[in-house]
């Protein structure tokens, strides 16, 4: 409201009287006045009444001369504290949104460049948490061990026998848990229940299983001791197991739509008949092998495989109370070194027994894992520097509006708090875009990572995710928004207000703070790029790694003969034989097989062959040798495109009844040196077998490690159901193969469930998931440090030549030309970069040391990775250098003197 | 009848707090309240509320915040702090204290007597 004149002369008058100045109060003074006016006029006096009522403005003003300062005074020391009640919290936040939204360009940088440096932290803290931090979902996770034992022979230890098994259940002052499960290979059946049948995952567990977890059926029991451990001996055949099964609650749930009478159902697994006598919770993940569908017992028994000899098992033991994993391996050793004894024709196995956890992650992946974290860290400090700047330059165009309140009143811790605030906004924000942008990164990680990480399925965006996001957006504002607010405060407020436009003279110290830490940022990116090259390098000879097939154009499937209708090994050769030949009539098909294991998913069915043409008996004990062994049917070598070196091919053997086997090169070259090979005989999977022919390598894994490897025809392999998987090698489509594939499937039997059909392309992507998953993560985060740190050099310099205008104005009208004026800006870029540069070097020699372990062919020293990593940052700083150094040249020298 | 001004002087910050210990009030309300409430006894100079009122903010004896009142316009309200209310405590038995001794000398006897 306007006051009437009178009334504004005699507020002039008490004011003038008072000579306060604005630091003493004098605008909250005027106010108060005003006010108290204001509210007599609204309360109907005239203002000839209130100027009556007011008395002697002079005296007045003598008055509030000796008492106002007081009150500053006292406020002073009050805002100099550091905190503030409710009201002023709401004023100043308030207030320090406004300044926010004033700059939406700024505060659009600084928002998104910390999202993005919280958010790639975000999503790999959250992996990175799920994997190796979290507890595993069973009782007590920390007692769990791996029980491990192998043939010394094979090298690894992996695989469990039987026996052995069997013998540590009994010790009960070591472990509280024993169980064993058959997770040796994924092992599918199909269900029957109506109709159409349908392929689940099963997994056979000893009883104790989930007694060992510590997790139990939430609807009927576990298996029963006598259902594993029954009397009798184990023979191969299913006639006189335990028939029972624990359903999954998802199996439970979609299949029989959480029927609550399931239990003493029977279902039908492959032709045999289960009951159901449980159901497992929500939630419960078998930590071995693929998820299962349903369990099964795993037949203990003394007998049928269960022997000394075989190694199939995979333990999983609960350690009682004060015994560790160590003082287990150790008892476990002498037991395996007594059984030597006892069994000797087996050999010496050996032993271990390792924390569950830590044997769940690998070694390989949990390096990956951290050197993915320090990465991400590495990118977050990149975004937090020009964060920083940004602040710091911020800060400078407001030092004048600071000034000004200093001056009108604000204490220093005010103002310091003010800034705080402003900083404790754009932290939240920038939090809270960094876990959206986080959610989104870790879906992303997810999409890829399937095969990468164990037990990401279950990985969530929870509470300890948020605690970090919100703990590093914290930190990161704390370090680099506090430097220039206490910088701020402590400008005196006469030196700013009288320097007029030229506020912005920067300190030295502070310029060489800034040009600090562009060096860290660039240090810190290049670290990066290395790395990154170094991965990608690795990963390009990964990708060119030799492994001896031709993986275009092939569609691998499993087809499944349930043994309750193909009982005899002939009756299952026969409808192999049947299918394959429907298949190899479909147009574009050029070559059909099948094979007990495909190339480049690591060792299986690891068995010993005897090679002595002196002693052919087997008495040489030197003569024994291990190579994986490979069921084949069909023209398996043809349809992935694996050279017979020597020899004839299976189909030119046919149906002969000579046991004959085929061997891969390094088979030949490792047992038989210069021997022809054709004229020779090895005993192999428990026969004598002329060596028909010599087939190229194929690798083990995806980086092209081979091994020894025998191949027999399914024919004249042992006697078990081998679940073969297809391989069809066609012209044109693969995928659209499919349908076909399944309608002469069905002619064959249409109780066949064509599973998991894949291209051997996508198999090989699989294998590749991890070096691929590591190298994109890579990649990205030094494209994004890169950019970060060009965005961070060039707004140094611009700032560098903004402030710098009037000194290169007064250069050029001394006669400097505009070359030497663009050098001095370019000469500013290479002191930023070259240092930046020298640093990153040893931070990325000390780097490559780390990562070297994930590397693949080649190793750290690649001479031209790190010349063309430093040649990028060159490059990054001359575009960064370039633009300011232009604007350099084109300042106005008039007009730059004339405003002098 | 009006106060001779050396008795205001002493008399009125412990009137305003007194005021002030029932509530908040702003500057206007404050003067109006002091001349209702003493039967226009206390009838400030309004110009001398205000340094008063500095005075004791200065002491810390009261606050004061900038508020929106009811009709959208800020005022300045001021409420006792409890550094103020408990001074108060001490100067009311000082004050029952001086007008017990100036009752035993009869200063006040003869207006109680007539």
């Amino acid at each position: 409201m306007t006051l009437p004149a009178e009334v504004e002369h005699l507020i002039r008058e008490v004011l003038d009287a008072s000579s306060l100045g604005f630091e003493e109060g004098r605008l909250e003074v005027e106010r108060e006045l005003r006010a108290h006016f204001e509210d007599g006029i609204d309360s109907g006096s005239t203002a000839e009444e209130l100027i009556e009522r007011f008395g002697d403005p002079v005296e007045a003003g003598h008055r509030i001369r000796v008492t106002r300062p007081r009150v500053e005074k006292r406020n002073r020391g009050t805002t100099g504290r550091w905190w503030m009640g409710f009201g002023e919290l709401g004023t100043e936040v308030k207030r320090a949104m406004r300044r926010l939204r004033r700059a939406p360009g700024f505060t659009f940088i600084v928002v998104s460049t910390l999202a993005l440096g919280v958010g790639v932290n975000a999503a790999i803290f959250t992996v990175l948490n799920a994997v190796l931090l979290e507890d595993l979902p069973y009782a007590e996770p920390d007692r769990l061990t791996r029980v491990y034992e192998n043939f010394e022979q094979f090298g690894s230890t992996e695989f469990l026998r039987a026996p052995v098994l069997s013998e540590i259940r009994q010790w009960d002052e070591i472990f509280e848990g024993v169980a064993a499960v058959d997770a040796y290979r994924e092992q599918g059946a199909d269900l029957t229940d109506g109709d159409v049948p349908t392929r689940v995952t099963m997994l056979p567990v000893s009883a104790g299983y989930f007694e060992t977890l510590g997790r139990f059926p939430s609807v009927g029991r576990s298996f029963l001791e006598s259902e594993s451990y029954a009397t009798g001996e184990s023979t191969d055949s299913t006639r006189d197991r335990a028939m029972v099964t624990i359903l999954s609650h998802r199996v439970w749930r979609d299949r029989f739509e959480s029927d609550p009478d399931i239990l003493g159902r029977a279902l039908e697994f492959d032709g045999l008949s289960f009951e159901v006598v449980g159901v497992m919770p929500p939630g419960f993940r078998d930590p071995i092998g693929t998820q299962a569908d349903v369990w099964i017992p795993l037949d203990m028994r003394t007998g049928g495989r269960n022997h000394f000899g075989n190694y199939y098992l995979s333990g999983i033991a609960r350690l009682r109370e004060g015994v560790t994993a160590e003082m287990a391996s150790e008892r476990l050793k002498g037991l395996s070194a007594a059984f030597a004894e006892r069994e000797p024709e087996v050999g010496q196995g050996v032993s271990d027994v390792r924390a569950l956890q830590a044997d769940l992650v690998g070694d390989g992946r949990e390096t990956m894992l951290w050197i993915l974290a320090a990465a991400a860290a590495l990118v977050l400090l990149t975004a937090c520097v020009n964060v920083a700047n940004l602040l710091f330059v911020r800060g400078l165009s407001q030092d004048r509006t600071l000034a000004l309140r200093s001056a009108l009143g604000s204490g220093r811790g005010r103002l310091v708090a003010g800034v705080l605030l402003e900083n404790g906004l754009l932290a939240t924000l920038g939090g809270a875009a960094g876990l959206g942008v986080g959610w989104i990164g870790m879906r992303v990680l997810l999409g890829i990572a399937p095969d990468v990480l164990p037990g990401v399925a279950t990985v969530e965006f929870g509470t300890p995710v948020f605690l970090f996001a919100l703990g590093v957006t914290a930190g990161a504002l704390l370090v680099f928004g506090l430097t220039p607010a206490l910088r701020m405060s402590r400008t005196a407020p006469a030196d700013v207000l009288r320097s007029g436009d030229r506020a912005s003279t920067v300190g030295r110290a502070a310029r060489r703070l800034r040009d600090g830490l562009v060096v860290i940022q660039i240090a810190a990116a290049l670290v990066l790029v290395t790395g990154a090259a170094l991965l990608t390098r690795s990963f390009t000879s990964v990708l060119s790694a030799p492994l001896g097939i031709e993986a275009d154009d092939v569609l691998t499937f499993e087809v499944h003969l349930p043994a309750a209708r193909y009982p005899d090994a002939p009756d299952r050769v026969d409808a192999v034989d049947r299918l394959q030949e429907r298949l190899r009539a479909l147009p574009g098909v050029e070559a059909v097989g099948a094979v007990s294991w495909l190339p480049v998913n690591g060792p299986f069915h690891t068995w010993s062959f005897y090679w002595d043409p002196e002693n052919p008996d087997g008495g040489n004990d030197d003569a024994w040798h291990t190579a994986d062994m490979r069921t084949i049917q069909g023209d398996y070598f043809e349809a992935m495109g694996i050279d017979i070196v020597r020899g004839a091919s299976p189909s030119e053997v046919g149906r002969s009844t000579e046991p004959v086997i085929w061997l891969n090169e390094q088979a030949v070259e490792s047992t038989m040196g210069g021997t022809d090979p054709l004229l020779q005989t090895v005993f192999a999977s428990g026969e004598s077998r002329r060596v028909a022919g010599v087939v190229s390598d194929v690798a083990h894994s995806h980086r092209g490690d081979v091994a020894p490897t025998m191949y027999v025809v399914h024919q004249q392999a042992d006697d078990r159901n081998w679940a073969l998987i297809q391989t069809v090698r066609a012209r044109g489509e693969v995928p659209a193969l499919q349908e076909s594939i399944r309608s002469e499937l069905a002619i064959v039997d249409p109780n066949l469930v064509l599973f998991r059909p894949r291209s051997l392309d996508s198999v090989l992507s699989r294998a590749r998931a991890q070096d691929r998953f590591a190298t994109m993560l890579m990649t990205a985060f030094g494209l994004l440090a890169l950019v970060l740190s060009l965005v961070g050099t060039y707004g140094v310099l611009s700032g560098s030549v903004a402030s710098r205008t009037r000194e290169i104005g007064i250069r050029m009208a001394l006669g400097a030309n505009r070359d030497s004026v663009r050098k001095l800006v370019l000469r500013h870029a290479a002191r930023l970069t070259v240092p930046g540069v020298l640093l990153g070097l040893v931070g990325a020699w000390i780097a490559s040391r780390w990562i070297g372990t994930l590397l693949f062919g080649g190793g750290t020293n690649s001479m031209s990775t790190w010349a063309a990593a430093v040649a990028l940052f060159a490059i990054v700083a001359a575009i960064a250098g370039w633009i300011p150094a232009q604007r350099a040249t084109r300042v106005d020298t008039v007009q730059v003197l004339s405003a002098e | 009848m009006t106060l001779e001004r050396e008795w205001t002087r002493g008399a009125a910050p412990l009137a305003v707090l007194t005021l002030l210990e029932r509530g908040e009030m702003y500057g206007y309300e404050l003067v109006q309240a002091l001349e209702r409430d003493s039967g226009g006894l206390l009838t400030l100079g309004q110009s001398t509320v205000y340094p008063l009122l500095y005075n004791l903010e200065g002491k810390g004896h009261v606050e004061a915040i900038w508020r929106s009142a009811p009709n959208g316009r800020k005022r300045k309200y001021y409420r006792a702090t409890p550094d103020g209310l408990s001074w108060l405590e001490g100067q009311r038995s000082q004050w029952a204290t001086l007008v017990q001794a100036m009752a035993s000398l009869g200063v006040s006897g003869r207006g109680g007597a007539s």
